[in-house]
Order: C-alpha cells, then sequence, then structure tokens
C-alpha cells in the first residue's frame, strides 16, 4: 500500500470513524447545543493573531524541512514504496504485530493501562450522581440538616 | 501512487498549522478538541513516513515507528475521552461550551 502502513491504516480508520468520531457526536447529542448557546467566535484582531502563529510555525517548519540534509538525501533516493526495499508484508499485520509483542511488548502494557485510566477518568467524571466520597456520621448529619 | 519525504512532511507541517489556528483562534471547546487530533495526526503522518524511510536503518525494529504511531493513537482516544467527560462536566455546571468561561475555574 501507499506507505506500507496497511494495518495501522485501517487501525486509524476503526479509532478515528468508528470510536473518535462517535464519541464526538454523542456528546453532541448529549449537550444538544443551541445556536444562542454556542459561544461568540473572536473578532479579526485574534483571528489575525492566530493565523499568524500559525503561519510562523508553518514557515519554520517548512524552513527546516528544505534545509534539511537528511530530508534531501533521504528524497534523492528515491519514493517511499521503493525506499529502502523492504519485505513485501511489512505493515502487514503478522509482522506489525510480531515486531509490536516481541520487541515493544513493555510500550503496550503502558498503553493499555494508560487506556484503563483513560476510560475510569471519564467514566467517572462524567458521573452523574456521584456516592458521598466519606460516610457522615450522626453528628454530622444533624448539622448537615441545620445548615440546610 | 508514490510519496516523497519533503511532501509528507509539508502535508504534516500544513496540518499541524491548521491546528495550531484551531487551538488559538476558536472558542468552542468541541473545536479546540478537534483541532488538537488534527495536530496529533499530523505528527502521526511525520512519523509513519519516518518510520518507513528508515525501516532497514534502525536498530529497533522495521516497524518501531508505526508503533509509536499507534501509541499516539492510543494517547489520542484516551484525550478524547477525557476531554469530552470534561466538557459534559461543563456543560452540565454552567450551560457553555465557552472556552472564556472556564476563567472562572481561577476561583
Amino acid at each position: 500500500m501507499l506507505l506500507d502502513a496497511t494495518f495501522l491504516g485501517f487501525m486509524q480508520l476503526l479509532v478515528y470513524a468508528g470510536a473518535i468520531m462517535v464519541l464526538y457526536l454523542f456528546v453532541i447529542m448529549l449537550i444538544n447545543p443551541r445556536d444562542d448557546s454556542l459561544p461568540e467566535e473572536g473578532g479579526f484582531t485574534e483571528k489575525t493573531f492566530a493565523v499568524g502563529v500559525a503561519l510562523l510555525v508553518f514557515s519554520l517548519l517548512a524552513f527546516g524541512i528544505s534545509n534539511s540534509e537528511t530530508v534531501s538525501t533521504l528524497a534523492e533516493a528515491g519514493t517511499i514504496p521503493d525506499l529502502p526495499e523492504v519485505a513485501q508484508t511489512h505493515g502487514a499485520i503478522e509482522a506489525f504485530g510480531y515486531e509490536l509483542f516481541h520487541k515493544h511488548l513493555l510500550v503496550f502494557e503502558v498503553a493499555s493501562i494508560l487506556i484503563l485510566v483513560g476510560i475510569i477518568g471519564a467514566v467517572h467524571i462524567a458521573m452523574k450522581n456521584k456516592p458521598a466520597p466519606v460516610e457522615l456520621g450522626a453528628n454530622d448529619e444533624e448539622r448537615l440538616v441545620n445548615d440546610v | 501512487m508514490m510519496f516523497s519525504l519533503p511532501v509528507l512532511l509539508y502535508l504534516s507541517a500544513l496540518l499541524f498549522s491548521i491546528g495550531i489556528y484551531g487551538v488559538l483562534a476558536r472558542r468552542n471547546i468541541l473545536v479546540v478538541l478537534m483541532s488538537l487530533e488534527l495536530m496529533l495526526n499530523a505528527v502521526n503522518i511525520a512519523l509513519v513516513g519516518f518510520g518507513r524511510v528508515h525501516a532497514l536503518s534502525t536498530t529497533s525494529g522495521e516497524h518501531s515507528g508505526q508503533i509509536f504511531t499507534l501509541m499516539v493513537l492510543a494517547v489520542a482516544a484516551a484525550e478524547a475521552a477525557i476531554g469530552l467527560s470534561l466538557l459534559l462536566l461543563i456543560w452540565r455546571k454552567w450551560k457553555t461550551i465557552d472556552l472564556r468561561e472556564l476563567c472562572r475555574l481561577s476561583g
């Protein structure tokens, strides 16, 4: 395929079209904002500033790319599917998975823990009726009732 | 179709700059989160391109660039989940998705 990243391409489709986009749509459905509850966008000054910063970053990156010796050496050697010559199965699920679970197993486990923490955190943050963090004693309850 | 490395890098830089513009100029939290995803994906393109070019010259394995990209994907998914749940919480409390309203958080 184009960049010899077949499996990664499918993962990208799966994660973005299947998970993240659905998550965004679900949140938009949940908050159901009307036109008047959308924030007022910034004026001319703010937009000019943002365009300026974006252009500055782009020109710095483009300057770096066009002046890099490494990039020009690699570009002279040829286009990406021919350079360097790798096995036909490069980027396919078997070769990718073999390397992931042999050489980079620890990183994989760390990523799974990160996602687990993310799920638990997201559920906890968005929970509607949170249980009380501590058990209240009898005196505390009396005090709470008096306060109300 | 063939890609040369500079084309990929310019594409990546362009996407990254668009993401920076979105983060700086917009006030809708949803759009800012989407721009963040765009910046992460710009980095992904550069990573896959460099990983492919250096596939045989690296000691950490042929696919190390793609595996790095997979980890960025995992971070992006976690970031989207946490960011959107925070957005939901802010909406329930203040009925707004305006970034400027978040200055109330300073107490």
